[in-house]
């Protein structure tokens, strides 16, 4: 069905197209909620409560900006409020049991060691670094998009990008044991 | 191209939004820097590694969701407490404490009380609808039966018109309470689309809800005995039946303009129909005689019955364990023990079970309270002024906040008195302990 349609049937109240509406972005707004916070429970938990708040919201919902951006604003404010609220994410609480779709024993245990890696990384950002690099990287999204979700300017973006990668690098570096990164020449 | 800035162009080089030019200068300088060539692909490669690094999403999430939207009040308790924390925030008060939470709540109550009062004025005039109903007495209960209705309602709106050209979504689209649906009809559809999702925030899965419905219905007709004779009919012929009737001539107040006033009947009867036809036969009404009044209520009983449902699960489920034990006990204490232990769990599920039979009972079958009365028999005529009535409820309304604010006044005072008099003497004490 359209999505369109679909929204305008989830407004007046059809429980169907509220569920079939829900479940298109159930994934999308898990994986977001995971790469705030490492451990599952955690994520699965801000992600139910994110699929709550739009449902409640869903009424509200007035077409100014795209579905998946309204989504996505609800979910990443969310996220930030969360991980604000619950201080920094130990780095070492970090858990190991993050479902990862893996094929071979010797390829698990290296991208689980990335994963975790990744992960930490992560953990160590600012909420605000870990939204713009996570709707950028993983989400691909344009600077324009992830400044309407964060309601910032493009320029702003781009910049607070420009230092969020730049953060990543540097302790995901570290964190795999690569040297303290690029040294001026 | 100094390499001491060359990491500032990493990232709009790796999202491709460099000039050319630039990147010319940026790849020859690479080229001829291994140090930045490394720091370059070190750069890709962590954030490679962050596209790389898949999740997947577990069932209990999935599940865990649409449990939460299906038991829509079963919110947990975590984030209601969080809620009122923000709320008692937002009024200027910080930190734990039970007086930012007493002030907050009284501050709420005044509002809800407020708007109680001048809801019920505005709602006290008199209405005149499309069936020729007059004197049509809304309560708050009918308005929320609205909504309920207005949840089960959309689809055929939706299924009639896809842009809410008009009104017409059954019978709920008669009421006030429901005027956002006919708002759909003037306003651009995607506002009104929002403003008549507004119910959507009292959930709703109405499929699965369980809801006691109930009617109150005044009848004015001529032939009152044949009337009552007909909603004893119309029960039958929709599947339900008659819980009480009773016909009762009225001989204290005869009207001698009246000719017919030796004959002044008035009869109660009380149906219960299956709930799938309860609008149905309320729609029957105006064939019935002139309709005085009509209350229709709804009360959602979903979560009393999913909790009342889970309890019993648990309760059987100790009951088995208990039936196991009893199979392994080795002497007559044990057995005793035991016994005892099963009758106080079977006690407790045939009380949950009576509970929950009650409750379906109610919801699958609603009640309808019909009143029969002769021309006359109402004082319909004499009716005052929607202006004279609505000013008389309001009257009615403060008259009724007043005396609860003087009765909570001299409920909460003792209370008052004696935390004061605690205060009073444990400052006493304290007093003379520093001494």
């Amino acid at each position: 069905m359209e999505e369109r349609l679909l929204i305008q049937k989830a407004q007046c109240g059809d429980a169907a197209a509220v569920e079939e509406l829900l479940s298109r972005y159930e994934e999308r707004i898990f994986k977001l909620a995971a790469r705030f916070f490492s451990d599952p429970q955690d994520a699965g938990d801000v992600a139910q409560e994110a699929m709550i708040r739009i449902y409640e919201r869903l009424a509200s919902y007035g077409w100014r900006a795209a579905f998946s951006t309204w989504i996505y604003r609800i979910t990443v404010n969310l996220c930030i409020d969360e991980t604000r609220r619950r201080k920094k994410q130990a780095i070492q609480g970090l858990s190991e049991n993050m479902e990862s779709s893996h094929t071979g024993p010797e390829e698990k245990v290296v991208r689980d060691e990335t994963s975790r890696q990744v992960r930490a990384a992560m953990a160590s950002l600012s909420p605000d670094h870990r939204a713009v690099l996570v709707l950028r990287e993983i989400e691909g999204l344009e600077y324009g998009e992830i400044g309407a979700i964060l309601g910032l300017a493009a320029g702003t973006v781009k910049s607070r990008l420009n230092r969020a990668r730049d953060a990543f690098r540097k302790q995901f570096v570290v964190l795999s044991g690569r040297g303290e990164g690029h040294a001026v020449c | 191209m100094r390499c001491a800035n060359i990491e500032e162009y990493f990232s709009a080089w790796r999202d491709g939004t460099i000039t050319d030019d630039l990147k010319d200068q940026l790849v020859t300088h690479l080229a001829h820097c291994p140090k930045c060539a490394d720091a370059w692909a070190s750069y890709n490669e962590a954030l490679d590694a962050l596209q790389t690094d898949e999740v997947v999403v577990p069932d209990s999430f999935r599940k865990g969701w649409r449990d939460r939207v299906v038991a829509a009040e079963g919110l947990p308790r975590k984030r209601k407490d969080h809620a009122d924390n923000r709320f008692a925030r937002s009024f200027g008060f910080r930190g734990g404490g039970m007086l930012p939470k007493l002030a907050a709540a009284a501050v709420l109550i005044g509002a809800i009380g407020l708007s109680v009062v001048i809801g019920n004025s505005y709602r006290s005039q008199p209405l005149a609808d499309h069936d020729g109903v007059y004197g049509y007495n809304k309560t708050i209960a009918e308005d929320q039966d609205a909504g309920l209705m207005a949840d089960r309602a959309p689809m055929t709106m939706m299924e009639a018109e896809p842009f809410g050209a008009g009104a017409g979504a059954g019978e709920g689209a008669n009421l006030r309470g429901v005027a956002p649906q006919g708002s759909i009809a003037s306003g651009n559809a995607n506002q009104a689309f929002s403003k008549a999702a507004a119910p959507l925030a009292a959930p709703l899965l109405a499929q699965q809800r369980k809801i006691i419905r109930t009617a109150q219905v005044t009848i004015e007709t001529s032939a009152v005995e044949e009337t009552c004779n007909r909603i004893e009919m119309l029960a039958a012929s929709f599947g339900g039946y008659v819980q009480q009737s009773s016909i009762r001539r009225n001989t204290s107040d005869p009207d001698p303009d009246n000719p017919d006033s030796e004959e002044r009947l008035s009869g109660n009867v009380q149906i219960a129909v299956p709930s799938e036809m309860f609008d149905q036969i309320l729609s029957q009404l105006p064939d019935l005689g002139k309709v005085l009044h009509k209350n229709v209520s709804g009360q959602d009983v979903t979560e009393e019955f999913v909790d009342l449902e889970a309890r019993l699960k648990n309760w059987r489920s100790q009951e088995d364990q208990l039936n196991l034990i009893m199979t392994k006990a080795r002497n007559v204490e044990e057995i005793l023990a035991v016994q005892n232990e099963l009758g106080r769990v079977r006690e407790e599920i045939e009380r949950l079970t009576g509970r929950l039979q009650y409750l379906q009972r109610r919801t699958d079958f609603s009640d309808i309270y019909f009143a029969v009365v002769a021309p006359g028999n109402e004082q319909d005529d004499a009716a005052p002024s929607p202006f004279i009535e609505a000013l008389r409820r309001l009257g009615r309304q403060l008259w009724d906040s007043v005396a609860g604010l003087l009765a909570f006044i001299v409920t909460v005072t003792p209370w008052i008195a004696f935390a004061v008099l605690i205060f009073l003497v444990g400052r006493s004490w304290w007093r003379k302990r520093d001494l």
